[in-house]
């Protein structure tokens, strides 16, 4: 190992961004520039420093935390925080929980600090400002003296409240236990932000507000990375998975058992995720969705293959850890048993079952926006009167609109399409058309029918948007049998600066 | 397929009559293996619930027990040679396609979804189903469940996996260069599930598969509005059978101008294009005078 510093561009040259021990040995400091750096240790090495790179990787660590509990994310550019809440016993205590994880975070090259603490803020303070040793426990209920020898930096305060708070000769946290509340919310309160609203630098100021935090006197939510799962099924294993089949029996033995849970429960699934630990310290994702609650065993474990086989998944070293979680669920009735279900199921006869497996493959491999009904939207502008509706979505009952209307295509463009148009009178029908550049004589033509733009797209009517002017549409038909509906955007009498009508071709009838 | 024919000797010996007898119970047996129904009588086909097209002269091409719901139909169009848009050929194909699923939608005793593979490219190029043209063909679009996948591989993958679902009213796919291998394996995947799978395919010289049947259809003149004799009336298509495998075809210049009849929700012969500018060529002309056109040359 040699002395390395990661550098970046900044206002007066090349600036430290993080140091290794070695460099941090030599003098070298984060902030500090290279210059200076380079004068005090002439032989530091120095990368770039690739900032989003940063980040990804520390998302990748927080998604492999999910091995310690699901709730888990980032915390600033540095840091992870984990909800182990009802789950230490799971590794024999949090001594042993913290331990595994220091010790797997070493092996993976981290040299990590651990906090623990019985609210996020205080493990927040013991990970960065506790012992010297890298593992800090407050014990349940003695957040308070664990806090008490830290300095007030431990509070995430900015660099100007803990300036003051120096200034006012307050340096450690239990410094600030014995002074009054009131004072000390205006005084700092009034720093900074006018206070509009609770920003985070005004969160950062409000001394009272992360001194109650970090004692757990007010909550503090956290957004968790990923769903946090319903129902939860986790199996560790001694020997590493390495080949695939391997990983696709531990899956449909974990679907197995979340199914059962489920049916204990009531529930069937509607969102489930594997994710595959690698002993590597890294993890891997697949997440399917279903359009209808279902506990189908072979039905699941089926979309988790097919999405696992698309992936083509590098098994690194090994799996250990497999979790499968139902992240979103919802209630689902008991269904009968028996001899008529077992082929109900096996085979997907029952009437609505086959159709709702076929668009959970579909939408799981293609994306769940390529599958999809369509419904009637109550608009009299052709290309609003459709929308596009989930394949099981409760179709609200849209009234048509009243009066018979003119015919319509069976197919529309998803755009109208200019066409170069002749016809025999200005406002007549098209008598040719090039579209595509390829020529059309009409022999029919039927119409015009006009329709109007909405009025509220006429108020605010520059000439940038034309959109707002009336159609007057033509159901015609060329002389090799194709029927099209072409319209002409404007009118001719109206001589105002919106230029000359234009003519568009908008569908194609049957 | 060789075809039961009548017996139309007058006096066959004792001999023979047994060994027609043999045949006869082998080619029965033969029939029974491959589930078809016995298609020596001739006629239209028998039953309300056989899924047809409603006009006699095609359905009597068909067999008795028209359309095979456990088969895959493909549709073909005309080379665009003649002039006719890509995109109106397309339509057509389609439109084609779409009433024989409400055809099917009619003689199912419950509604149940049709699915449509539309590929995602071909929608943005030829347009996407119109709800309000749907429903005046006399489609109701909450039977259609949509499907537009973005790649190209699995567009086939897709119509598979659907016509293996059971409960499904039919299949319809849009894709182009169906080898024989898929050709076949969507056979015995809807001869499986029961489900019928329509292959729309925009090329007309591609390798002939082995489905139940093929149809060409090229887009039509209309026929007039009768409320507007200037404006297009009804769909019109012409349509072919070129390939039947449950009766197979004895001639294959059968050339049918139908219009699709929206009320009805049935097709039916159109009439003779009264406008002889708008029949550029004998094969536009409807069955009848084409029969006598050729009689007349002969």
């Amino acid at each position: 190992m040699l002395p390395l510093a990661l550098v970046t561009g900044g206002a007066k040259g090349l600036v430290i961004t993080a140091v290794n021990s070695l460099a941090a040995a030599h003098g070298a400091v984060p902030g500090q520039s290279l210059a200076d750096a380079r004068a005090a240790y002439p032989a530091l090495r120095t990368r770039p420093a690739e900032f989003t790179c940063d980040v990804a990787a520390l998302v990748e660590l927080a998604r492999w935390a999910g091995r310690y509990g699901a709730s888990r994310n980032t915390e600033g550019a540095d840091g992870l925080w984990i909800d182990i809440t009802g789950i230490a016993h799971l590794f024999g205590g949090e001594a042993a929980l913290l331990s595994d994880l220091h010790q797997r975070l070493s092996a993976a090259g981290f040299s990590p600090r651990l906090g623990l603490a019985d609210t996020a803020a205080a493990a927040w303070a013991l990970a960065r400002f506790g012992a010297e040793d890298a593992i800090t426990i407050a014990p349940p209920g003695a957040t308070k003296a664990a806090l008490d020898a830290l300095p007030v930096e431990a509070l995430r305060l900015t660099q100007a409240a803990v300036v003051l708070l120096k200034r006012l000769g307050l340096y450690r946290i239990s410094q600030l236990h014995g002074l009054p509340r009131a004072a000390l919310a205006r005084r700092f309160r009034d720093l900074g932000t006018t206070g509009r609203g609770r920003t985070a630098e005004a969160c950062a100021d409000t001394v009272v507000l992360r001194l109650d935090q970090a004692l757990g006197a007010i909550r503090e939510p956290r957004r968790p990375l990923g769903a946090i799962p319903v129902r939860l099924v986790r199996h560790v294993y001694t020997e590493p998975l390495i080949v695939a089949a391997g990983i696709e029996r531990a899956m449909a033995t974990a679907v197995a058992e979340l199914c059962a849970l489920l049916e204990a429960a009531g529930e069937g699934a509607r969102q489930l995720c594997l994710t595959l630990y690698r002993t590597d310290g890294t993890s891997a994702e697949v997440a399917i969705g279903t359009a209808g609650a279902t506990r189908d065993g072979r039905h699941l474990t089926r979309l988790l293959a097919e999405k696992l086989g698309a992936a083509a998944l590098d098994l690194g070293f090994g799996v250990d850890v497999v979790t499968l979680e139902g992240a979103a669920v919802e209630p689902l009735a008991a269904v009968q048993g028996g001899l008529g279900a077992r082929s109900n199921t096996q085979d997907g006869k029952g009437e609505g079952m086959g159709l709702a497996q076929l668009v959970d493959r579909l939408s799981n491999r293609l994306g769940p926006e390529c599958v999809y009904r369509i419904a009637r939207n109550p608009s009299h502008i052709p290309e609003q009167a459709d929308r596009r509706i989930a394949v099981f979505a409760a179709e609200a009952s849209a009234a048509p609109l009243a009066g018979r209307t003119a015919p319509r295509p069976a197919f529309l463009l998803p755009m109208p399409e200019p066409i170069t148009v002749t016809a025999e009178v200005p406002e007549g029908p098209p008598r040719r058309f090039q579209w595509r550049r390829s020529g059309h004589r009409i022999v029919k033509a039927g119409g015009p029918e006009r329709i109007e733009p909405a009025w509220w797209q006429t108020l605010g009517r520059t000439p940038a948007r034309l959109s707002s002017r009336p159609r007057d549409y033509y159901r015609v038909e060329d002389d090799r049998g194709g029927r099209y509906w072409v319209f002409r955007e404007g009118l001719y009498d109206r001589d105002t600066d919106e230029g000359a009508p234009t003519w568009y071709l908008h569908g194609l009838f049957a | 397929m060789p075809m039961a024919t009548p017996d139309i000797m007058g006096t066959v010996d004792a001999a023979d009559t047994a060994r027609n007898s043999v045949i006869e119970g082998l080619r029965a047996h033969i029939r029974r293996i491959e589930g078809s129904a016995d298609f020596a009588g001739a006629g239209v086909p028998s039953g309300g619930d056989s899924w047809t097209l409603g006009i006699e002269v095609i359905d009597r091409l068909l067999g008795p027990r028209g359309l095979e719901a456990g088969g895959v139909h493909e549709i073909r169009s005309e080379a665009v040679a003649n002039g006719t848009s890509a995109a109106a050929a397309t339509a057509s194909r389609r439109a084609f396609a779409l009433m024989l699923g409400i055809r099917r939608l009619l003689v199912l005793p419950r509604a149940r979804p049709i699915v449509w593979c539309l590929p995602l490219a071909l929608l943005q190029e030829t347009g996407a189903p119109y709800s309000r043209g749907l429903g005046a063909l006399g489609l109701d679009c909450s039977h259609l469940v949509l499907v537009t996948p973005r790649k190209a591989q699995d567009v086939l993958w897709v119509i598979e996996e659907a016509v293996r679902t059971p409960s499904l009213a039919l299949v319809l796919g849009e894709v182009a260069g169906v080898g024989a291998t898929a050709a076949r394996r969507l056979s015995l995947a809807s001869a499986g599930s029961g489900t019928p799978c329509l292959l729309v395919s925009p090329d007309a010289r591609a390798p002939v598969l082995a489905t139940a049947t093929r149809w060409r259809v090229a887009p039509r003149a209309s026929a007039a509005d009768p409320l507007d004799p200037l404006a297009p009336g009804a769909s019109g298509f012409q349509v072919a059978l070129e390939r039947c495998r449950a009766r197979p075809l004895v001639s294959c210049s059968n050339d049918y101008a139908v219009e699709w009849c929206d009320g009805a929700r049935c097709f039916r012969l159109a009439a003779p294009v009264s406008d002889r500018a708008l029949a550029p060529d004998a094969t536009r002309l409807s069955p009848p005078d084409a029969t006598a056109l050729r009689k007349r040359t002969a």
